[in-house]
């Protein structure tokens, strides 16, 4: 029992930090523009679909291919500003408007995947040793994903860090945040800033799409509502401001999936976690009155 | 049995005491101004009352009603009506719809007559209405009616609060800085304004930096520094207390 | 000439009701249903996120709770057709008002998560229910609204429909013109300045959430009567957001919002479903309502109302404007730019 509540909560722990990397790329993105994209979580479809293409279809390195992946999806962020964000801001519309739209581009962004790759899921073997036998410590079974996910979110956080901190770009961009009118009297140039929250907040859930190919494959189920929900769920949990919470964030919403899986209900999985994550709504607005 | 009595009211805000043990009465049909300098804990005093905000400890009573924990809508229903610092309208409203949003008390009609259109519903929105009318007519926006709001000056803004407050037909009304930020003309419309509803017995309580306005208006005050009682009397009396005067030491009476 | 502007908007309706007549095209009286069952859960969305201030991206799942409702009442229980619409109304007015308590401590962004979670919860319990919903293989075999012993034609659904979407319709203009309607349109700009009005704002956002889930539930339970057959894709979240669109793009702060949006969302994708084009059509028609969104954010019942109350002034028609939106002139706009700042310091 004890080996099976640790293995739960290594598979747990994994699969959640690539859930609090999308609530992180949420966070980056509510702190400069203090709205929600919607179509968040299609940055981690296309992310993974165009990692597939440049790997398998154009025979990349994958090394390359993720840098590719990533940076490609950045480029679609500063469209995002650009058609969606920029245009509304200029109507005046309000954060409803902005979600609808985001929502509607959603969805044409799942038919275009549609269109351009089909609906079935694409398999893609090999990724982060999905296909190596996995390691057995005593009566422990880890698999080797786990491990992929751990390092590389370790280092993603270091460099995330060292941006944030070390780089000129990286404080304004934190300035931005905490007080945009400050940081523009202070002759940062808030558009800019803008633009480069857009492209990392699309480009860090590019990665996490890519890092949970081997969980959902290369499918639609990755631009689904579920996960996306779930990436909504960390940030908030990270009070939407504070990007290293929300990967924890995530870090317990996996662990609690996968208790529940274990003892209570597969089936009925999601129920619990959406529950739970209305309760933890309610509950957490009332501690802030 | 007192009007309004204020038992030891504490507000905290994470380690900040915005109210402090704060114990005071005030009687009916005067107007009672609330004074201190900035950060005294003044709004917060109203916000209290109102139930706006929820008190950390202590207790407000009116009319020998104990009112602490009751919700906003009901506190007002009681007949203490307010408006606040920051001027809040109702943006999407007209002016006169701002108004009969406070009637809403009044009606007996219910959904059903709501949903069938009855005669009742007719006769008292047309009541209704003629009865906002009046209340602008009151405060000066007699001929505004159907403007919206973002389209009036600041001074009648302000008004058109004062109006849907007085739309409850209070017993209390609570002015959160009603002079603040007007020009001449709009500040001597709200003086007058003031002046005529303190004529019809209504008590007031209000919250005021302006001390020509405080002089002119108001028949009783109560100081406040750091959250906390420091005098109370007439507007003369205070103006000589040297403990007020070095609270607000180095401030330049207006 | 105040009768002649009336009259306008009288004969569109009057036109739309009579394409049944007209076109004998199955398919497209069948579609035309799904428009005013759409019509209906984007009204009641209207009256939620548009008067009320409350968003919802939920809304399929009173839509999915009414079908099923009643598809279980009348194939399992028996209840006549009509019974079930009505019990599937009611039950989601239940739902609605237990829904209703978070609003109470969330609002924006939070509600709307409560609201997706909801929704993906009704959603996994169809699929996964199978004892009561069949799950994915689909709950087939519904019966069919009748008229004394006839099954009703699509023709007669449709006018059936048009009746219920007019009652709904009808209340949510009494009711936005009421002091229950000006309640909730001060709680949407403000909703402490409401409570110090005197108005019980949870009572109003009970009483509006279980009123847009009645009109959900009414759609859902239509909509099975409508298809003789239920499978859980007709209720995922993105319904949920379609419905949303609708509301949004036809106007949310307007009555007719919902009507002008159910329609025009609705029939857009079956615009662009032309031969050879298939696999474009949903691309192009989320491409189209992304467009709308962007480019008409107030949504376009107002836009046309505008359009027509300057032609009309124009061609000299009555430009009183009495019963309209009000947009007043910006006479003393200048003035009143130092009072619009408002956030709420304490």
């Amino acid at each position: 029992m004890l080996s099976l509540v640790i293995q739960n909560a290594v598979a747990g722990s994994a699969i959640g930090l690539l859930y609090g990397l999308i609530g992180l790329g949420v966070v980056l993105f509510f702190q400069t523009t203090n709205l929600m994209n919607f179509a968040h979580i299609s940055s981690a479809m296309l992310g993974a679909y165009l990692c597939y293409t440049y790997t398998v279809m154009w025979k990349l390195p994958f090394a390359l291919a993720i840098v590719m992946a990533v940076m490609s999806v950045a480029l679609y962020g500063l469209l995002l500003k650009r058609f969606v964000y920029a245009p509304l801001a200029k109507r005046k519309g309000g954060r409803l408007e902005f979600i609808i739209a985001t929502l509607m581009l959603s969805v044409f962004l799942l038919n275009a995947v549609i269109v351009v790759w089909g609906g079935v899921p694409l398999p893609f073997q090999g990724l982060f040793g999905s296909d190596r036998f996995p390691i057995f410590l005593g009566n422990v079974v880890i698999q080797y994903h786990s491990l992929f996910v751990l390092a590389y979110i370790t280092v993603f956080v270091i460099a995330l860090q060292y941006f944030f901190t070390r780089t000129m770009t990286g404080k304004s961009l934190r300035a931005v945040a905490q007080n945009p009118r400050a940081a523009r009297l202070m002759g940062i140039n808030v558009d800019r800033m803008l633009n480069l929250s857009f492209m990392l907040s699309t480009g860090v859930t590019a990665l996490a799409g890519i890092l949970l190919i081997p969980v959902y494959f290369v499918s639609l189920d990755l631009g689904s509502g579920i996960i996306g929900v779930k990436g909504f769920a960390c940030a908030v949990m990270g009070g939407m401001k504070r990007p290293y919470q929300a990967l924890l964030g995530g870090v317990l919403i996996g662990l609690a999936e996968n208790f529940v899986v274990l003892f209570v209900s597969s089936t009925y999985r999601d129920v619990i976690t959406f529950l739970f994550l209305i309760i933890f709504l309610v509950l957490r607005k009332q501690a802030e009155a | 049995m007192s009007f309004l009595k204020l038992n030891n009211l504490t507000r905290r805000f994470g380690g900040l005491v915005a109210v402090n043990d704060l114990s005071f009465e005030i009687a009916e049909g005067k107007v009672t101004g609330l004074i201190g300098p900035n950060g005294s804990g003044k709004s917060t005093t109203i916000n209290l009352i109102s139930g706006v905000l929820p008190v950390t400890s202590g207790s407000v009573e009116f009319m020998g009603h104990r009112i602490t924990g009751k919700s906003p809508h009901a506190i007002s229903r009681m007949g203490i009506a307010r408006t606040y610092q920051q001027i809040r309208v109702f943006e999407s409203l007209t002016a006169l719809e701002n108004v009969q949003v406070a009637r809403a008390g009044m009606y007996r009609s219910g959904l059903a007559d709501v949903l069938l259109n009855t005669g009742k519903l007719k006769r008292e929105e047309s009541r209704e209405r003629d009865k906002a009318r009046e209340l602008l007519e009151l405060v000066g926006l007699g001929k505004k009616g159907d403007e919206m709001p973002r389209n009036l000056p600041y001074g009648f803004r302000r008004c058109l609060e004062i109006a849907r407050a007085l739309a409850l037909e209070p017993k209390l009304l609570l002015l959160d800085e009603p002079a603040a930020g007007m020009n001449r003309d709009e500040f001597m419309a709200v003086t007058d304004l003031i002046l005529r509803l303190r004529k019809t017995g209504l008590s007031v309580l209000l919250v005021e930096h302006t001390m020509e306005f405080v002089e002119t208006c108001v028949d009783h005050v109560v100081v406040l520094n750091f959250g906390q009682k420091l005098a109370e009397g007439t507007f003369h009396q205070i103006e000589q207390d040297p403990r007020v005067i070095e609270a607000y030491l180095g401030k330049e009476e207006l | 000439m105040e009768r002649f502007k009336k009259v306008i908007p009288l004969l569109a309706v009057a036109l739309f009701l009579v394409i049944p007549l007209v076109d004998d095209n199955q398919y497209h009286v069948y579609m035309l249903n799904r428009a005013l069952i759409n019509c209906m859960v984007a009204t009641g969305l209207v009256a939620l996120t548009g008067f009320a201030g409350q968003m919802s991206l939920g809304h399929a799942a009173f839509y999915g709770i009414g079908a099923y409702a009643t598809a279980l009442l009348t194939v399992r229980v028996g209840f006549p057709v009509w019974l079930g619409i009505i019990s599937a109304g009611a039950i989601c007015l239940l739902v609605g008002m237990v829904l209703s308590l978070p609003s109470f401590k969330v609002s924006g962004f939070y509600l709307s998560l409560v609201t997706i979670s909801f929704g993906n919860i009704v959603w996994m319990l169809i699929v996964n229910w199978h004892s009561l919903t069949r799950g994915p293989l689909g709950f087939p075999g519904i019966p069919s609204i009748t008229l004394g012993t006839q099954p009703l034609s699509r023709v007669g659904f449709f006018y059936v429909s048009a009746v219920v979407l007019g009652l709904m319709t009808l209340a949510l203009y009494r009711l936005s013109r009421s002091y229950i309607g000006r309640g909730m349109k001060a709680m949407s700009d403000d909703e402490q300045a409401t409570e110090t009005a005197g108005i019980d704002t949870k009572r109003m956002k009970v009483l509006v959430f279980s009123l847009s889930a009645l009109y959900g539930g009414i759609a859902g339970g239509l909509y099975a009567h409508l298809s003789n057959f239920l499978s859980p894709e007709s209720f995922v979240f993105s319904e949920s957001a379609n419905f949303v669109a609708m509301a949004v793009v036809g106007g949310l702060r307007s009555i007719y919002g919902g009507v002008v949006g159910g329609l025009v969302v609705t029939i857009i994708p079956e615009l662009l479903r032309v031969k050879g084009w298939e696999i474009y059509y949903l691309m192009g028609s989320s491409l189209a309502i992304l467009l709308l969104v962007i480019m008409l954010p107030s949504g376009i019942a107002p836009a046309v109302q505008n359009v027509y109350n300057r032609l009309g002034a124009r061609l000299g028609i009555g430009g009183s404007g009495s019963g309209s939106n009000g947009n007043g002139s910006g006479n003393g706009s200048a003035a009143a730019v130092r009072g619009d700042s408002k956030s709420g310091g304490r």
